[in-house]
């Protein structure tokens, strides 16, 4: 039994070892992910973030994954960022057609607040919902003003379909929500 | 009978015993690659079609540059500054070198003064050069990008190779080729660079192929590094007594 335990604890601590990311709004990696891009290529720009751990209540995460593109060499390489270090590097395999996201927009925390307070919070409690993803993009999803970068929040049930939530990412409203 | 079967354990017993003692040494353990459990980019991953169909409805249209004048940053300001005052010095320096050439000896002693007064002037102009210098140099690392450089030392008494592979693991590789005149300064104990190149500031996995006849049945050599943001790595690797499977000494500092 004391064996059992000892081997149950064990494998647990290599699972938490392998998932010690310290949680941080998406801003926090962002010069170092742009100082990489530069190197890769001089003139890549922005073009996508993501949470790459889970979201917590505080609109921080443990990883984020910054995309860029390059037009000298037409090609885009993500960096996903954790513990202040690049933890991984890469190019897409696919293209993103997106414009560069605007400079100044707003973190992750301030998104996440704005979402809650519209319809985040209430589709959590009546549907046992969660957050699933925040990502970060300009002109895809702003139905009135699309040069606009925009934060979406996806929330998932399994009770009702997804929620989005968009929010300006210059002025922090949200603009627009729908479920499907 | 029993003494030939006694004999015949004893001796399958003693070829065991060798070939226990002449197994090496070894450690098994797991390669600590720490890599997230989760790739990155999940969402856009699994939905690209989503929100390509997205992008695919925006159209995008350049803005014009205007005319009008742009502020100037700092910096450019400073290397014009220090243009000016470059210019100035060759000025200075080339009236110098045409009244020095026009003298052919000393005809007095207030001469002998002109001469010395000139040397100051001189002197005067290499301080302000190396002054120069020094700003030039601290502004350059101000602005230091992550960088490394790999440096070889040493020549093995065997043939140098050809030429040699770098491999950064999943992403780039670069093939080296030495001059002669880079070999022959490893052959008389110098050092010759392998690599400097702009890096990003992540842990990199590099392996070493050496190219030639000499090292076509040696595995490569593993270099793990980890440049220091806006900070140029050096990492010197060993090359003298270089050995089939073993790890080159490395020495790693920054500046």
């Amino acid at each position: 039994m004391r064996l059992l335990l000892f081997l149950v604890t064990l494998c647990l601590a290599g699972v938490t070892a392998a998932d010690d990311w310290n949680p941080t709004p998406a801003r926090s990696g962002l010069e170092l992910a742009q100082d990489a891009a530069s190197t890769w290529s001089e003139g890549a720009y922005l073009v996508y973030v993501e949470n790459d751990e889970d979201v917590d209540a505080a609109g921080h995460s443990g990883r984020w994954g910054y995309l860029f593109y390059s037009p000298s060499l037409d090609a885009w390489r993500a960096y996903s960022l954790g513990n202040g270090k690049i933890v991984s590097a890469g190019e897409l395999e696919f293209g993103l057609e997106a414009p560069p996201v605007q400079l100044g927009w707003i973190d992750s925390d301030r998104a996440l607040a704005a979402a809650e307070d519209s319809e985040g919070r209430e589709y959590r409690e009546k549907y046992a919902g969660h957050l699933r993803t925040m990502l970060l993009i300009r002109g895809a999803f702003h139905e009135d003003e699309p040069d606009k970068s925009t934060w979406t929040l996806i929330y998932d049930s399994p009770s009702a379909p997804s929620l989005f939530v968009v929010v300006d990412a210059e002025s922090g409203d949200v603009v627009r929500k729908w479920k499907g | 009978m029993r003494r030939t079967l006694f004999i015949l354990l004893l001796a399958l017993s003693a070829s065991w015993l060798i070939a226990v003692a002449q197994q090496p040494d070894v450690e098994v353990e797991r390669a600590d690659l720490n890599l997230p459990k989760k790739p990155t980019l999940r969402f856009l991953r699994e939905n690209r079609d989503f929100l390509r169909g997205q992008l695919d409805r925006l159209r995008q249209t350049e803005r014009e540059e205007d005319d009008t004048a742009k502020e100037l940053s700092a910096r450019d300001l400073f290397l014009r500054d220090l243009l000016a005052r470059i210019e100035a010095s060759e000025d200075s320096l080339l009236r110098e070198q045409a009244l020095l050439a026009q003298r052919d000896f000393l005809n007095s002693v207030s001469e002998l003064g002109e001469l010395e007064q000139q040397l100051n002037d001189l002197e005067a102009l290499l301080l302000a050069q190396r002054t120069r210098l020094g700003e030039l140099e601290g502004d350059y690392l101000d602005r230091q990008q992550t960088a490394l450089m790999l440096i070889l030392e040493g020549a093995p008494q065997g043939q140098l190779p050809d030429s040699w592979i770098v491999r950064e693991r999943g992403d780039r590789t670069w093939r080296i080729t030495w001059s002669e005149a880079q070999k022959q300064a490893l052959r008389e104990g110098g050092a010759a660079q392998l690599l400097h190149e702009f890096v990003e500031p992540r842990a990199m996995h590099l392996t070493l192929v050496a190219e030639g006849a000499a090292y076509a049945e040696w595995p490569a050599w593993q270099v793990d590094i980890v440049p220091e943001r806006d900070r140029l790595t050096l990492v010197r690797l060993d090359f003298t007594h270089p050995e089939s499977g073993q790890a080159l000494p490395m020495e790693v500092w920054q500046r």
